[in-house]
């Protein structure tokens, strides 16, 4: 690495610089059904499988957002990231549905081998994908998944074939008890949460590789990447492939979750979902579709429950009318699509993104270059927000490189570990009268002092890579 | 170099090829169809079903197939357009008064705006041939096309939201819904036509005083006894072609409509359905490219999001207005005392001469379908926008350069695949059940249609219409025969489509990319 920006920081140091919005919300996520059950004051997770609390619905809803969650993923895989327009994404997650189903109930396979068997037939449909994009492009791609998802829709329907799929009815089959959703919920919600994990760091890892640039690349210009000497056809098959993975992967979440297995999971409602979160949230993002995702499962939960009182007596003395919420939802929701499109094209994450760029540039040209001009160490404060390397920062607050680092870093393994630190620790001990206590408050010093101590670890990298 | 001769060359063009080998599994299919049944009776009914299937799903994919040659927008909301002419003409059917008398009237005025129109379009088209071989008459001037379009906006607005208007007052203000009808459909047809009728006014006027003073000036200097002054130098203006025919067009269409009064106009309703649909139709395709398409063709790819997304909207509008259950067709919704008029008598029953089980509506669908064919296919060939059309769909970036506003262009190209996708609507929902998904189903199989007939070209989606027809009854047809079941027929024009995409990805007629 001959630029120096990228080699600047511990690789830890800077992995956690990169990541702390994710792993806040991951933190968050995991102690998810307890912040639930303490606002709510109800069970975790109730003894009796016939109770529903108030704990336990909120995780199934959030088992369901982190369904539609890897849907979108998947789905912005493919439209956000490659360019090919899918309208039939509801084949791999009827797939996965219904193979997992029929497997499990009609042919007593055990869970995980029809599992397997499922994301299989998945990969496999994938690869057919793949082979009709090598002669489609653009509408025709579209046009072709579109038709492709409508047989298996007409299929499932077919009484012909009633035997197997059920009809307009589905099936109904009954999870391993360890993951089903009414006896062990709590459980399957960790193994969802994990899953979802899965393919957002897949599909996060996938885009910053050079093959994801290559992604990128084929959705602007495919002549031009194609021209540079990609194979477009493999990175196009690349991207249909692990797309189609994750929508059956979505598939069996949903199938586990719900114990059945339904004509409308392979219809083109399942587009349609995915592809508004994608747009709410940001297509070609990798936060935006799990977040438009989300708002969209969660606002139904919030929105739908009751009919919306509303209340006009700013303009109408004494004037209320109730509004059924349930039905104004699918309107709203189809002119949130429209209005999305023409005015917000780049979705909540994207024009975000866009916008703070546009404010920090702003920030530095009125705001940060006067000020250091004025006041020089102010660009050594700023420094974790500029983004400036270190060194940068420090020849512009006029500081000369500390040259004793080696002997600093050396001296102090717990860098925070400083004499207030543990005065703080035996005072808060001898109020308690408890050497446990005073244990405590060091750990819990040293553990707050951590991202101090990395740049001590940082620091001494530093030294030890211009040595 | 004598000795070298150019060999002929027996080169079969591709797309030719490709025409004959679709027309060639038409027939391949109705042949098996044929040996099959065994039985006149049950081949023909299941030709003329194909045949109305076909025209129905046509009504939608001409719109879909013109407007992706021209613009590159693959309208995923067309099948919307279709819902809005079903539901619209429902909505006038039911607003209708049950009052014979008051219904008569109610269609005179709309004869009176309708009929000028309607004449002033004859007779352009009966002067063709005239202004072709009497150049003279061409020179002299034709219907003047500002006020055809404020005709054609005066009739197709007038009655039926006059209509709406009138009952929505009278159910607000508790009088008499006819004549609040009546009062409502002539307010707004006046207000409509107040152009319309001042300038033939004006011209008249201005046509008396013409003739007054020219014979005046003339007599006067024969009195006088003096040379009479040649006519160019008078200020004369001979009267045009347009304004004759305007003029002859009023009087028409008031005695038409004295007539009417006169007579029983059940037949009739249908037609008001069908142009209040119409017109709701083509409104709603203008809204739509002017106010949503035209900011997004510079992104082909929010396009496609955007119009679905439409879809979605007028779907989830007309659910929440009318229910998710399925209104059955139209028959059903009449106001009491007009139930059994719609549709119209002669519609009613089965085709009497072949003692078949083919209903009359299918020949009439049948009918009305080539009817929108030819019409279009006229309209793109042998006039002077068809010509503008064909030329953008070569290059719209040229004629742009040429002087042609493209956009404008554009809108009304949508605008009439808009019309004709609501011309379908009315139509079919007087046979089929009407249901807010109605769009989606015929949605997708004019998307098969017009990719099996190629991209932009009109023939080829013309002919991909009464293929896929005729699969769909062949197939429904086998099916039954087989497995007993019905659904196998949309599932064939499925796999149709999905099998001409992988082998001539460009459609049967489309263009190579």
């Amino acid at each position: 690495m001959t630029d120096n920006r990228l080699g600047r920081r511990h690789p830890l140091v800077q992995t956690f610089y990169d990541n702390w919005p994710y792993v806040l919300v991951l933190i968050l996520l995991w102690r998810f059904p307890y912040i639930v059950a303490n606002i709510t004051h109800s069970d975790v997770a109730p003894d009796s499988p016939r109770i529903v609390s108030e704990a336990k619905f909120w995780q199934g809803v959030m088992i369901e957002v982190f369904t539609l969650g890897v849907l979108a993923i998947s789905y912005n895989l493919m439209f956000g990231f490659t360019g090919l327009i899918s309208f039939g994404h509801g084949v791999f997650f009827g797939t996965g549905v219904y193979s997992v189903a029929i497997l499990v109930s009609e042919y007593q396979q055990s869970f995980e081998k029809s599992i397997l068997i499922a994301l299989a037939l998945g990969v496999i449909i994938a690869l057919i994908w793949a082979m009709a994009a090598f002669r489609l492009k653009g509408v025709y791609f579209a046009m072709f998944t579109l038709a492709f998802a409508q047989i298996f829709y007409e299929l499932s329907r077919l009484t012909l074939f009633k035997f197997l799929t059920g009809g307009d009815d589905g099936i109904t089959w009954t999870a391993p008890d360890w993951i089903n959703a009414v006896r062990n919920r709590l459980t399957l919600y960790y193994v969802a949460l994990a899953v979802f994990v899965f393919a957002f760091m897949l599909v996060r890892r996938l885009m910053n590789s050079p093959s994801g640039k290559v992604l990128v690349a084929l959705r602007d210009n495919p002549v031009r990447a194609e021209t540079l000497g990609f194979n477009i056809y493999l990175y196009r098959t690349l991207s249909i492939v692990v797309s189609g993975f994750l929508a059956t992967l979505a598939g069996i979440m949903h199938t586990v979750n719900f114990r059945q297995a339904e004509p409308t999971t392979l219809s083109l409602g399942r587009t349609v979902d995915p592809l508004i979160g994608s747009l709410i949230g940001g297509i070609g993002t990798n936060p935006g579709p799990v977040l438009g995702a989300s708002l969209l499962r969660i606002g139904e939960q919030f929105l739908r429950k009751d009919d919306l009182q509303v209340d006009f007596n700013f303009i109408i003395y004494r004037y209320t009318t109730t509004i059924d919420a349930e039905k104004y939802w699918s309107v709203g929701l189809g002119i949130a699509f429209i209005l999305f499109v023409l005015v917000v094209p780049y979705g909540l994450v994207g024009s975000l993104n866009k916008t703070w760029i546009e404010i920090r540039r702003w920030l530095r040209k009125y705001l940060y270059n006067p000020l250091i001009k004025k006041y020089p160490i102010v660009a050594t404060w700023a420094e974790p927000f500029t983004g400036e390397p270190p060194e940068v920062a420090k020849a512009l607050a006029n500081i000369p490189p500390e040259l004793d680092l080696k002997e600093w870093a050396l001296a102090y393994p717990f860098a925070a570990m400083n004499s207030s630190t543990a005065i703080i620790a035996v005072l808060m001990g001898f109020v308690a009268w408890s050497w446990r206590v005073g244990v405590s408050w060091l750990l819990f010093l040293l553990l707050i002092s951590a991202p101090v101590r990395m740049v001590a670890l940082e620091r001494r990298f530093q030294k030890r890579r211009q040595g | 170099m004598d000795t070298i001769k150019r060999r002929p060359t027996f080169k079969i063009d591709k797309n030719t090829l490709s025409g004959v080998v679709a027309i060639g599994f038409t027939l391949l299919m109705l042949v098996l169809v044929a040996l099959d049944a065994k039985d006149g009776k049950r081949f023909s009914q299941i030709v003329a079903g194909g045949l109305y299937q076909g025209m129905l799903i046509f009504m939608v994919a001409a719109g879909l197939s013109i407007v992706f040659g021209l613009m590159d927008v693959l309208n995923f909301a067309q099948g919307s357009l279709l819902m809005i002419g079903a539901y619209v003409g429902f909505e006038i059917l039911s607003s209708l008064s049950t009052d014979t008398k008051t219904n008569a009237v109610l269609l005179s005025i709309h004869v009176v705006a309708f009929t000028p129109i309607a004449t002033t379009l004859l007779i352009e088209i009966a002067m063709i041939p005239l202004y072709r071989f009497v150049p003279k008459l061409a020179e002299a001037g034709r219907p003047s096309s500002h006020l055809l379009a404020k005709m054609t906006a005066s009739a197709l607005i007038g009655t039926p939201l006059g209509l709406l208007l009138g009952s929505t007052v009278a159910d607000n203000l508790g009088s008499s819904a006819d004549t609040m009808r009546v009062i409502g459909a002539v307010v707004v047809t006046a207000l409509a036509s107040v152009d319309m009728v001042r300038d033939p006014l004006l011209f008249g006027i201005k046509w008396f005083i013409n003739e007054i003073s020219t014979r005046f000036q003339i007599g006067l200097a024969i009195i006088q006894g003096r040379q009479a002054p040649p006519i160019e130098t008078l200020e004369y203006k001979p009267s045009s072609a347009s304004d004759k025919a305007v003029l002859g067009a009023i009087l028409l269409s008031t005695f038409m409509a004295m007539l009417l009064n006169t007579t029983e106009t059940t037949a009739l309703r249908f037609g008001i359905a069908a142009i209040a649909a119409v017109f709701a139709g083509t409104l709603a395709g203008i809204i739509m490219e002017t106010v949503f398409i035209r900011p997004t063709y510079v992104r082909p790819f929010f396009q496609i999001v955007l119009t679905f997304g439409i879809a979605l909207v007028i779907r989830e509008v007309i659910i929440y207005r009318y229910g998710i259950a399925t209104q059955g067709n139209l028959t059903a919704y009449l106001p009491r005392g007009l139930a059994g008029t719609f549709p119209p008598h002669f519609l009613h029953g089965l085709f009497p001469n072949l003692e078949t089980t083919i209903f009359n509506y299918w020949i009439f669908m049948i009918i009305m379908g080539l009817l929108m064919m030819v019409g279009v296919q006229v309209l793109l060939m042998r006039t002077r926008i068809g010509i503008i059309i064909r030329a953008g769909v070569q290059d719209s970036e040229m004629v742009e350069s040429l002087g042609v506003n493209v956009r404008l262009v554009f809108t009304a190209v949508f605008a009439l695949g808009a019309g004709i996708a609501a011309m379908g609507g009315i139509i079919s929902a007087g046979f089929i059940s009407v249901d807010p998904v109605m769009g989606d189903l015929f949605l997708l199989q004019a998307i098969a249609v017009v990719i099996i007939g190629g991209l932009g070209s009109y023939a080829g989606t013309s002919l991909a219409a009464i293929i896929v027809g005729l699969t769909r009854s062949s197939a429904g047809y086998f099916s039954r025969q087989q497995f007993n079941t019905d659904g196998l027929a949309p599932i064939a024009v499925l796999v149709l489509l999905c099998i001409v995409l992988l082998v001539k990805p460009s459609g049967l007629f489309g263009k190579e990319h």
